[in-house]
This record gives structure tokens, sequence and C-alpha cells, in this order.
């Protein structure tokens, strides 16, 4: 017997993957916080009322989690692991590569020069496409503040965007 | 509150915003809309909210595509991930590699919609299309509307096809003038014109130097009834709906 609940969830793990991105410094950071939200789901999923939207309801478990991860992490120091970046196959158009990774590269790392606040409202309404109310649900917060604290973080992402058209890449 | 300077209402930040993403009460959404029109810098701030969502749900869609890691799929029952139609990938090896590199491909298209979205906002689009490749908006436009009816995409770069007329000619085939409409950051919307004739395998380009750019808008629609640039005979409303329907067969 198949369980339409892993099958849902199943189906949105490249939604949920995304919006880690968005949320997290990095991919691996990422996907520790979608494994963290799934096996949340899986314990608690009586919690979740049939009918209602399953996606919103793991963006707030994600949200929640990362909320809690930040409080936490405050009290050490954060090392980067240069090992963690992905590899790359030898025979790729390097070019193509390049220009397709400062992209994303690019935007996320003008992203991250936003208060955490303003990635969740980016990540959920302008990337995954969440109404302004659906967000303020997962956010916990009313509407009206989140179409400030959006309206803001997207001023400031384009603004920032267009300061460093080339970009650097390390 | 009233603008100093142009005496109308001022709108929010917030207001432009949820203009931008479709999400305005339509009273509103007129009211912004007129006032766009004859201000540029309100048309301009419009704008880049509507390239900020472009450029982030550009720059994100590869994400999607990626394989789910298998610590991921790991978590489940495996006749659900069946029933999902998701199979947790062999171990790494060299044959994985042609796979890993498709995932370039729409890495680098997002990368070129995002450079096209940068780049608008310093450049307005020419005034003539100069290439014969047909997008799929213009090529949707071409094969469900009716002159003089607009399909626009808001999911990606703000745009808007809308065909002008419809011409049967000489040759045998279907051809429509249309115009996109883009709204280069704080210019007042940037139109080209193009012609496309339907041919057994779809629509195909034609050469556009045959569409005059300076020719008035309303030259080309079926209400006026002139002779537009076009060589042969125009088609009238209902049949232009009939060949639509029928999806351009004759």
């Amino acid at each position: 017997m198949t369980d339409p609940f892993q099958i849902e969830l199943i189906a949105l793990l490249p939604r949920l993957r995304r919006f880690g991105l968005a949320t997290c410094r990095d991919s691996s950071e990422a996907d520790d916080l979608v494994q963290a939200a799934v096996e949340k789901a899986l314990r608690s999923r009586e919690q979740w009322q049939i009918g209602t939207r399953l996606d919103s309801w793991m963006f707030r478990i994600m949200q929640n989690l990362w909320i809690d991860q930040q409080r936490s992490r405050k009290l050490r120091a954060v090392i980067d692991d240069p090992e963690q970046l992905e590899q790359l196959p030898e025979e790729t158009d390097w070019n193509r590569v390049i220009e397709a990774q400062m992209t994303l590269d690019r935007v996320l790392a003008v992203m991250r020069t936003l208060p955490d606040a303003m990635r969740a409202v980016l990540a959920l309404v302008t990337i995954d496409g969440l109404s302004y109310q659906d967000a303020a649900q997962v956010l916990d917060v009313p509407i009206g503040t989140v179409m400030s604290r959006l309206s803001r973080a997207r001023v400031e992402l384009m603004k920032r965007l267009a300061e460093r058209p080339t970009g650097v890449m390390t | 509150m009233i603008d100093k300077l142009s005496g109308g209402p001022a709108f929010s930040d917030e207001d432009l915003m949820a203009y931008a993403d479709n999400a305005l009460p339509l009273p509103q959404a007129n009211a912004i809309r007129i006032a766009a029109a004859a201000d540029s810098a309100l048309a301009r701030k419009i704008e880049m909210f509507r390239q900020s969502r472009a450029a982030l749900r550009a720059a994100f869609e590869p994400v999607l595509a990626e394989p789910v890691p298998d610590r991921l799929l790991a978590l489940f029952d495996r006749d659900a991930l069946a029933a999902g139609n998701v199979t947790p990938s062999p171990a790494p090896s060299p044959i994985a590699k042609p796979q890993r590199r498709t995932r370039a491909l729409p890495m680098a298209l997002a990368a070129s919609l995002l450079l096209a979205v940068l780049v608008s906002v310093l450049h307005r689009p020419p005034v003539v299309q100069t290439s014969a490749a047909l997008d799929a908006l213009v090529v949707a436009a071409l094969e469900t509307r009716a002159s003089g009816v607009p399909l626009a995409d808001e999911a990606a770069v703000p745009r808007e096809v809308m065909p002008l007329s419809t011409v049967l000619a000489g040759d045998g085939r279907y051809c429509r003038d249309y115009e996109t409409t883009t709204l280069a950051a704080g210019q007042t919307p940037a139109s080209t014109r193009g012609r496309a004739c339907r041919s057994e395998g779809g629509w195909v380009g034609e050469d556009v130097a045959a569409v005059r750019p300076d020719a008035p808008v309303d030259q080309y629609r079926p209400a006026s009834g002139g002779a537009a640039a076009t060589d042969g005979q125009r088609l009238d409303p209902d049949a232009e709906a009939a060949l639509i329907a029928r999806g351009w067969k004759r």
C-alpha cells in the first residue's frame, strides 16, 4: 500500500531544496535543512491536516527549524569548508558553466547580504510564487509585514545586483 | 497622499510591487496603470519589481531540475518512491557525467535570461526585430490569439505579444503581423514588430524589413481595414477566428 503523504512529499522535494538554498548559506546546509524538515514531517505527520496545503506546512517546518539553528549557531564561529564546493566534470564547457554558476552564485551572494527575514519572503513569494497571504501564514507575521519586507528586499536586491554587474569568482 | 510634483495620487512601494505581481484588486490596478502611463519614474519602479521577480526565478529555476540527493530519498519508503516515479541514482561513476553535464544547459539558459534582464535595465530593445527565430510566446500568440488580442508573459521577462493582422499571402500561406511589447526599465513601453507565416511545421519568421516600424499601430488593426504592410488578402475577424479554432488548417 503506497502512502499518499509520502508521495506528495517526494514531489515537493525540489521546491523544498530551492527554498532551502535561498535561505541557507550553501547547498549542503540547505539539504541538511530539507532532511531535518522531512524527518520531522514524517515523524509528526498526524499534525498535518488532510486538505490543507502540504507545501506551506513544509515551508513552515523548514523556517522554524532554520530559526532554531540560527539561534544556536550564533554561539559558535562559522567556518566555511572549501571541500564542500560542488565538483564539476572535467569535459565541461567552462565558459558556459562559469557564466551559469556566476548567475546563481551572484544572485545567492547578493541575497545573502540581505537580512534573514528578507531572504525568507523573497524565497517564498518571489521565487516559489506563494501569495502574500500564504507567506504571511508560513512566517506567522501579518500580511502587511510580508509586503513591506518584500518590497524593501526587492529594491535592495536589484540595487546590489546592478552595482556589480560582472561579479567576482573566487 | 498626493504627489507634490504631479498632483496625482502617490503610490507606496508595496502598492507598486503588488501591481507588478498582479496581486492588486482591479480598481487599484487600473489607477496605477493609468498613472504609470504618464509617469516614467513610476513605470520604472514597477518594472524594477517585475525584473526582480524574473531575475530571481530564472536564477533559481535550475535548482528544481537537479537530482534530489540520495540521502533525502533514503528517508522514504521504496514503494512511495516508485509511485512518485523517483529512483535513487546509482553510485557516482564516469557514466554519470553526461547526465550532470546536461544540468549546465538549463543553468546557461537561466544565465542568459538573467543577463537579458539586467541588460534591459540599461538599454531599450531595438525597434525592429532582426532575427527570424520565433520564441515560444510569439508562437503561442500567433497560434491562439485573434488580431488585437495580446498574450502576456508575466512569469519570465514581462512581455506581451499581440497579433495585428492576418493575411492570406500570394503563396497560399497565412501570415500574421505582430507586435511584441516589453517595458524596458525606466522607459515607456518599447515595441517591436514582426511577421510570421504558418507552414506545415508551424510559424516561421519572415523578413521583418517588410513591416514598417514607423507605421501607426492602428494601421495594423483589423478594425481599420487599411492596407497595412501586407501583400495578400486580409482576413476578417470571423475567418481568423475559424482558422485559430481549427489550428490554422485549411
